[in-house]
């Protein structure tokens, strides 16, 4: 099913290009990123779209190929290993006691461009 | 895709009817002249019926329609005003020009779709094939691109969209054959190097030498689009081999291992990780095969397994597994099972019977036989497999259907977790009715966009083409709610363009003259004859029906006057609109409304659709100049606050706020061109407070953290070679050592410092006018971190006007990784420029100070604890716990500015806009 990919990405954008992003290997330690999986944690959670943002990094992480990609934002040219480790690792800590899918049992999600009002309109959601 | 050419922009021979039209004011007719002269009185009537034989074909461009019907209503003003008979030799001469024109511009505009055509043809195929491309070619494609713009933007005869057409065309070969060259230059790219990573010594940097040479020599070649060229001076390198036919080999294997990740790949791994019994002994296919190759370079032993591993996947071993992906695991304590299962990897073994569709077939029978055990390994695999799919499809659908949804999920999970699976009281009793149920997971896009068109053509709703969906949800028969959408969607689709051909058929109705019962007769009779077909259930006929009557000659040139002034009031709307956004000063607002309502005013009230097309062309030439004048007073209101938060005092900025105010004096009077000027001016003379407030801002945001690098990594004093060298190296602009690197995917840099100013403080007041304010210096902390004080503040500034260029990343290089294995860098061998982005991201991040060293009597007395740095509140509250055994509440510390560069993402370099919908959090 067809998922606003700006929804998701106003989130990952706070991983993407938030504090960790600006070390100088943010990679070197995925725990630099802790502080912006808080602040995502937080966003989701006062926007009322936690349950988008686990199914759909669930969705990219059970099945990246392709499409996590679209995840990485401008800064830092992450490749789709490296996002998927960032998004694996913002998962468990957001959500410890809710196992990741195995691949093909993800969620349906097809990332589009959609306008806010479209999303809004279809699902109530904003 | 490009803009195209408006003809009444740019071609003078259309243009000049517009102008005689405004130069008339054609919009007032006199009424016809009492009889006089006989001579006066013959020639007016000649030159009438003259001028009544000339309609405007609908094939024109709507510019060009209206600017040629303006014509023709300037030359039937001239007859009904002209004195004197002597008049009619121009007037007739000029009638005589129009209808020349229009058999020309007829001719211009088949030309013109063409060319249109093949553009985007070109444009598509350069789309698709630009991240294969090496850098060479990509700038021969892009020079191309360029070249068949600059021509179709100044094209205006139909011999110059003739050219373009054929330029275009030519431009969808080369990205072809430039496309097949860059698949070689990537073969050839890593195979090089996995070839050279066995040599030494002197000969492995010789190999390297001759390898970069040769891709500059190769790069040469394809940057004037010779790609046979290109390859040939790449093919050369196999001299550096001691047995030339390596090359081959190697080139051989890398085709086949990207074969194999484009095709076959995740097939594979899917099997590899199923219950499929022999997936086992290919698990070590892949690396062994990479192994063989790159560390042994046994190229033709490490594609003879890659090539068994692809014979392995075949699509029917890949439906094998899928299907034993329905078995439970715990079904392997059944003997019959274990012995179904053998049988079946007997015959499905690929070194044996090789039959994957037989053992499915078999493995079919075997769970016929045995549903007991069947229903229980059912129900835990649902349970398993389906829940996040549940999760996601309680998330859109709605009642009534929701609620059966969300209550025969529970039913099932709660019997299946206890244990019971009896097939009438235990959980496989609700099999059947979740199957049902998840079927609505195949139609949720469809019912979504049967919900935007009804929630847009509120009026398709009466038709109740949706009825069968709703009627079968509410009786909950899932399947005939599933069967009924395509139906009711394709009908429902159907509705825009009816309830617009008969909005247009009454509008028309509206306009025709009362008395004109020959006209109003036969249009009333087709809306009611196509309201009957829609009603029947046909509204795709209904649609087409109405328009092809109001296509029928007697209507034509009413129609297409409404349908173009619709479609341009559309684009001068939104236009209209955004301007106003910069624009905050009520009374030039209201200037600029008026001049708007001139125009709605005459489609509206007096239905002149032609003339109202062409007063909003007047408008939208109004807008383009007092857009950048709304811009660059947005602008330099925000950089006079971020000024004075930088503590610029009162002698500084009062002389320009004295500007704004003269300025804005001028914009509300109307003073448009006046005020831009003054402006622009205004914005031009803060260029040094804005770079020494810049820096300020930097210099205090890095102290003791990763942020202040946006003005040092993409201020305007950054150079292109700079921005060039961060993407393909990683070295970043103004870099500390020659060995920092600070890897990016698009390197970007602002024009001005005013631009990178009023970012900043454009994105602050926005964060205020979220309860956000940068210079606050403590926060509390009630420890509860998903209610606490947002640490992050980010958006998007829309500057509306450019603020910079960038250079975006696309083809990334190759480089060994510790297997020796070639993989993608972190740095570009192919990148685009753009220029002229006008938005740019900004993040503000709250962080808490440093703890210092200090000793404390926690968690033992005496404890020495270093200087740390939290990330952010709960780390600082964690970190102040260890040392002090309580949390506290108040943190101190300060906003920093983490980014600020402009977007690239989703920029058209051609037209200069965003094609990708707006992000949250846009300002303004």
């Amino acid at each position: 099913m067809k998922i606003r990919k700006e929804l998701i990405a106003g989130y990952t954008r706070l991983l993407t290009m938030g504090r960790a992003v600006n070390a100088p290997d943010p990679m070197a330690d995925l725990a630099q990123f802790d502080a912006d999986i808080r602040a995502m944690h937080r966003r989701a959670h006062k926007d009322g779209n936690l349950d988008w943002l686990r199914l759909a990094l669930d969705s990219l992480i059970a099945n990246p190929r392709g499409r996590i990609g679209q995840f990485a934002g401008q800064q830092y040219p992450f490749d789709d290993a490296e996002l998927q480790a960032l998004f694996r690792r913002a998962y468990e800590t957001i959500w410890p006691d809710q196992p990741l899918s195995e691949p093909g049992d993800e969620a349906d999600l097809e990332f589009v461009d959609m306008s806010a009002e479209d999303w809004a309109a279809a699902t109530g959601a904003s | 895709m490009a803009n195209t050419p408006d003809p009444l922009a740019n071609n003078p021979a259309i243009r000049q009817w517009a102008e005689r039209f405004y130069a008339i004011k054609a919009w007032t007719m006199p009424d016809m002249p009492d009889p006089g002269d006989e001579e006066l009185e013959a020639r007016r009537k000649a030159a009438l019926a003259e001028l009544a034989k000339i309609t405007i074909p609908a094939t024109l461009s709507s510019g060009a329609r209206r600017s040629l019907a303006g014509g023709r209503k300037a030359l039937k003003k001239e007859i009904l005003s002209a004195g004197g008979a002597d008049a009619f030799d121009q007037i007739d001469s000029d009638i005589q020009e129009l209808s020349s024109q229009l058999a020309v511009q007829s001719a211009t505009a088949a030309a013109r779709g063409k060319a249109q055509a093949a553009q985007a043809e070109a444009e598509a195929k350069f789309a698709a094939v630009r991240d294969t491309l090496d850098q060479g070619a990509f700038t021969y494609l892009e020079g191309l691109i360029k070249a068949a713009h600059k021509a179709m933007a100044a094209a205006v005869a139909a011999t110059d969209f003739e050219a373009v057409e054929a330029q275009a065309k030519d431009m969808t070969a080369k990205a072809e054959a430039a496309n097949t060259y860059g698949l070689y230059f990537d073969n050839w790219t890593r195979s090089t190097l996995s070839l050279i990573a066995a040599m030494s010594g002197g000969a492995k940097n010789t190999a390297e030498a001759d390898r970069s040479a040769r891709m500059k020599t190769a790069a040469g070649h394809s940057k004037t689009g010779d790609f046979g060229a290109a390859q040939t001076a790449l093919e050369g390198w196999k001299a550096n081999l001691g047995d030339e036919a390596d090359m081959a080999k190697a080139l051989s294997f890398d085709a086949l291992l990207a074969d194999y990740m484009a095709n076959t790949h995740d097939r594979c791994d899917f099997i590899l990780s199923s219950m499929v019994p022999d997936a086992k002994d290919y698990r070590n296919h892949l690396k062994n095969a990479k192994k063989k190759a790159y560390k042994e370079q046994k190229f033709t032993e490490g594609e003879a397994l890659l090539q068994e591993l692809i014979d392995y996947s075949s699509p029917e071993r890949g439906a094998l597994a899928k299907y034993m992906r329905t078995f439970d695991p715990s079904l392997k304590a059944d003997k019959g099972f274990r012995d179904a299962l053998a049988a079946a990897d007997t015959k499905q073994k690929f070194k044996g019977t090789n039959d994957p569709a037989g053992a499915m077939a078999d493995l079919k029978v075997w769970e016929g036989a045995n549903k007991v055990l069947m229903r229980q390994s059912r129900s835990k695999q649902i349970v398993k497999a389906l829940e996040k799919k549940y999760q996601a499809l309680r998330q859109v659908l709605t009642e009534p259907e929701l609620s059966d949804l969300s209550a025969t999920w529970d039913a099932h999970k709660a019997l299946a977790d206890a244990g019971n699976f009896d097939k009438d009281a235990g959980a496989p009793q609700y099999h059947a009715k979740l199957n049902e149920v998840f079927k609505l997971e195949k139609v949720v896009d469809e019912r979504r966009e049967m919900a935007l068109i009804l929630q847009r053509y509120p009026a398709a709703a009466g038709y109740d083409f949706q009825e069968p969906v709703t009627d079968a949800l509410a009786g909950k028969k899932y399947s005939e709610a599933v069967a009924a959408v395509p139906g009711a969607l394709a009908l429902l689709r159907a509705m825009p363009a009816y309830l617009d051909a008969r909005q247009a058929a009454e509008d028309l109705l509206a306009v025709l003259p009362g008395d004109a019962d020959e006209l109003t007769g036969p249009l009333d009779a087709a809306i009611k004859a196509a309201e009957a077909t829609a009603r029947g259930g046909d509204p795709a006929k209904a649609a087409s029906d109405l328009q092809a009557v109001l296509d029928g000659t007697d209507y034509m040139d009413l129609v297409l006057a409404m349908a173009d002034y619709r479609a341009k009031l559309a684009k001068v709307q939104k236009e209209h609109n955004r301007t106003k956004k910069y624009l905050d000063l009520t009374p030039a607002k209201d200037k600029l409304d008026e001049s708007l309502k001139t125009a709605t005013d005459r489609a509206d009230n007096d239905k002149e659709y032609g003339d109202a097309f062409l007063m909003l062309d007047t408008h939208q030439k109004l807008l383009q100049q007092v857009k950048p004048m709304a811009t660059a007073r947005f602008q330099v209101q925000g950089i006079l606050k971020a000024l004075d938060r930088e503590g610029k005092g009162a002698d500084t900025l009062d002389p320009f706020k004295d500007r704004i105010s003269a300025a804005d004096d001028e914009a509300k009077d109307g003073e448009f061109a006046t005020a831009k000027s003054a402006f622009d001016g205004i914005r031009t003379d803060l260029q040094a407070l804005c770079k020494e407030a810049a820096e300020d801002c930097e210099a205090k945001d890095g102290v003791d953290s990763n942020a202040g690098h946006s003005l040092d990594r993409h201020g305007p004093d950054v150079s292109d070679d700079d921005l060039i060298q961060r993407l393909k190296t990683g070295k970043p602009p103004n870099a500390h050592s020659d060995d920092e690197r600070s890897y990016t995917g698009a390197s970007s840099k602002f024009h001005s410092p005013q631009d990178w100013l009023a970012g900043r403080e454009l994105a602050a007041q926005a964060a205020k006018d979220q309860d956000i304010d940068i210079d606050e210096t403590e926060m509390t902390y009630t420890g509860d971190p998903l209610t606490d004080p947002e640490e992050n503040f980010d958006c998007t500034v829309e500057h509306g006007r450019p603020i910079d260029k960038a250079f975006v990343g696309h083809k990334k290089h190759v480089r060994l990784d510790d297997n020796g294995e070639p993989i993608p860098d972190k740095t570009y061998e192919t990148f685009e420029e753009i220029e002229g982005l006008t938005r740019a991201y900004v993040n503000f991040i709250w962080e808490p100070d440093k703890l210092p060293a200090e000793t404390t009597d926690h968690p033992a007395p005496g404890t020495d604890h270093p200087e740390v740095k939290p990330q952010d509140n709960a780390d600082y509250v964690e970190k102040y716990k260890e040392r002090h055994g309580t949390a506290t509440t108040k943190i101190p510390g300060r906003w920093v500015m983490m980014q600020q560069y402009p977007v690239a993402d989703g920029w058209d370099n051609e037209t200069k806009t965003y094609t990708n919908a707006n992000p949250g959090n846009m300002i303004p």
